[in-house]
């Protein structure tokens, strides 16, 4: 305990020499600490960022593989079961699968329904084609399904274009939402059942379906229903899940699947196009990421992490050099006073300890005032930092830009963050993670700075030190 | 009976041939001073850094109460067996009298709650007031800082005192009151004191006194008194 109470006593009794150190350790403290808390604070957005948005991948079929007569020859669509297909992958954070299906409900009649459509859907229906062959039998497209495979994170609702008004959203197979004026032309109420058919009259296929809420559609609201063909009306969709969908028999046919993609790192790319190849991806598709979007959003506050990054290395590597001279000098200068308390009869471990003792107090009150003053530094710090690397981005987008089209389909790939602006600010925090870095990194300096100098001048026995003095 | 004994000790210094100090043996005795006399380079002061645990003997051994110096634990010897006075006096600058003494009485381990207060009486024993002990040591004329020295190698009580040269900074007056002292730390407390000296002064008041010469160590005779 003496040696504790003799230590902080000698921190007194060498003013000069220890503000000296003080100095040094609270500047090193506090560009680790403004260093650490802009990082830890970049990690968590980057992070964040990636868990929320992923990195979506588009497969696209490329129009220069498609120009060849043998191209077109071989050009297949992508079936709606090799796009569920590729969603089942373990480099995927998530996917998004919607389906549409255009249907013709036989006891249901839709909005935007003209005697015209049953005109030329008449004149169309069995007509004799050029080669002799027949127009299969059909009546008039009514609408269309919509299905999305996760409803609670269906757009629409989320930003308020469409609402429930009466009963809820489906949830089981088999359930699904029809519009407020579909129900109301209908006279269909939340748990009746409707059924809904392909347009082939000839062979039709009928499924049935629980109505288990109404919706409206604020983007309807003032339109000219008289003006629209039923399957582009809105109000005609009839919602459901992505699983009642696919079990549909009319899906098997007439169904189309858009998937989006969304990769748990988009470093994981390459790895995701090879395991596409082997379930069968033809070589005319092309799988991309949104590298340019995410960098675009993400880029500035990862080129500010990797600034902090290098920075907290300079520091940490010229503050260990630094506090190790300065350690070393220090206690060489005090070479006369060990050399006194080993003569006096101290053992070296508590000569040792009495030193470290001192260096950690010191950097104890530092860290203190260091992690303050980082804490309201590192804000402009990182606002300053952030904004140079926006800028930096922008320039080096203004040739390339990002990319105009994404999920599956033909053509370039447009993506979702797109539209996303990059981050231009972040709020850094103190995190317990951060302050637990700063603390071992503070207390891992001084130590080794502190042992260098120990070992240095306790290796000497006390007669020698006061020998070399005298 | 002895309470240190030196049995054939020899020393030499690193990368030098020659023995410091050649098969030197001698008893030093409870209640007596002893001189150890010779000139510069004779091997004074390193017999008393070997008595003193600072340093260990090539050969011989050197015996506290029976036990080899060379195999005990030399750090607690010093701190707790023997008190050192240095000639340049060794004290820590920056602390106070009194936080030397302390201090020295902490790494002796002594149990004694107030050690405060006994550093107060040691240093006003050796001639150091409580205004002058609460000084820094700096601050203290060359005689006071010996002073201090005495008091902190009283501080734990030993049984050996070993002083080098402990006079050989001082003026005359100051001199005389160091070295009353010591003597009477060997005549009224039985200690037994050990003097490496230039000084008449100092060798006269001695109960023996001992010289070192090419490496050997003699009987020269008792002191004056």
């Amino acid at each position: 305990m003496y040696i504790i109470k003799n230590a902080v006593k000698n921190i007194g009794r060498n003013k000069g020499r220890n503000s000296l150190m003080a100095i040094i350790v609270f500047a090193i403290i506090l560009t680790t600490a403004v260093s650490i808390i802009i990082n830890t604070t970049t990690a968590a957005i980057i992070t964040d960022y990636k868990e929320r948005f992923g990195a979506e991948v588009s497969i696209n079929a490329a129009f220069d593989k498609l120009q060849t007569q043998e191209g077109v020859r071989n050009y297949k669509e992508l079936t709606p079961q090799q796009q569920i297909e590729f969603g089942e992958s373990d480099l995927l954070q998530s996917t998004n699968l919607s389906a549409s299906m255009e249907i013709s409900p036989r006891n249901l009649s839709a909005l935007s329904e003209s005697e015209m459509d049953d005109l030329i859907n008449d004149f169309l229906s069995g007509a004799t084609r050029a080669d002799g062959t027949k127009n299969p039998e059909t009546v008039p497209i009514k609408g269309q399904i919509i299905a999305t495979d996760s409803p609670e994170e269906n757009s629409d609702f989320e930003s308020g274009t469409r609402k429930i008004t009466s009963g809820e959203m489906y949830k089981n197979l088999n359930e699904c939402m029809v519009s407020e004026q579909y129900a109301s032309l209908n006279n269909i109420s939340v748990g009746d059942i409707i059924e809904v058919d392909s347009y082939y009259e000839n062979e039709p296929m009928t499924h049935s379906l629980t109505v288990t809420g109404i919706y409206m559609d604020n983007t309807m609201l003032g339109s000219k229903p008289d003006e629209l063909l039923p399957i582009e009306n809105r109000n005609n969709e009839i919602l459901t899940s992505f699983e009642t969908v696919v079990s549909m028999e009319i899906f098997e046919e007439y169904g189309k699947v858009s998937a989006q993609y969304f990769l748990k790192d988009p470093t994981l790319l390459s790895a995701f196009e090879k395991e596409l190849r082997e379930k069968g991806l033809a070589d005319y598709y092309e799988v991309t990421t949104d590298e340019a979007g995410y960098q675009k959003i993400v880029g500035p506050v990862e080129g500010l992490a990797k600034v902090t990054n290098t920075f907290l290395i300079v520091v940490l590597i010229l503050g260990a050099l630094i506090l190790i001279l300065l350690s070393t000098l220090a206690i060489r200068e005090r070479k006369y006073e060990i050399g006194v308390l080993r003569a006096m009869g101290m053992k070296k471990w508590k000569v040792a300890l009495g030193l470290l003792t001192e260096m950690f107090v010191i950097t104890g009150v530092c860290l203190c005032l260091g992690l303050g003053v980082g804490m309201v530094v590192s804000q402009p710090v990182a606002d300053s930092l952030l904004a140079n690397q926006i800028e930096l981005i922008q320039e080096s987008n203004t040739d390339g830009g990002v990319p105009a089209s994404g999920g599956t389909g033909v053509g370039e790939a447009v993506f979702t963050s797109s539209n996303e602006e990059p981050l231009s600010e972040i709020q850094v925090d103190l995190s317990l993670n951060a302050i637990f870095q700063i603390v071992l990194i503070a207390f891992s300096l001084a130590g080794i700075a502190s042992v260098a100098g120990i070992l240095r001048t306790t290796k000497y026995e006390p007669i020698k030190i006061l020998m070399d003095r005298n | 009976m002895s309470i240190l004994t030196l049995t054939n000790v020899s020393y030499k210094y690193e990368g030098t041939k020659k023995n410091v100090l050649a098969g030197i043996s001698a008893q030093f005795e409870p209640g007596k001073a002893y001189a150890i006399v010779g000139k510069s380079g004779s091997g004074k002061s390193t017999l008393l850094s070997l008595i003193a645990g600072l340093d260990v003997c090539e050969k011989g051994e050197i015996l506290l109460g029976g036990s080899d110096l060379k195999k005990i634990d030399r750090d607690a010897y010093r701190a707790k067996s023997i008190g050192v006075i240095f000639q340049s006096f060794n004290l820590i600058t920056t602390a106070t009298a009194i936080e030397n003494i302390v201090l020295s009485m902490n790494i002796s381990d002594v149990k004694d709650k107030n050690k405060k207060a006994i550093a107060y009486t040691l240093l006003e024993k050796v001639g150091i007031d409580d205004e002058k002990a609460d000084r820094k040591v700096l601050k203290l004329s060359g005689g006071e800082q010996q002073r201090v020295g005495i008091a902190r190698a009283l501080a734990h009580n030993p049984d050996i005192i070993i002083a080098d040269e402990p006079t050989g900074n001082l003026d005359t007056d100051t001199e005389n009151a160091i070295l009353d002292i010591l003597i009477k730390l060997a005549q009224e407390e039985d200690k037994c004191v050990i003097i490496v000296t230039h000084s008449k002064k100092v060798s006269s008041a001695a109960d023996e006194v001992w010289g070192i010469q090419k490496g050997k160590m003699h009987f020269v005779g008792n002191g004056d008194k």
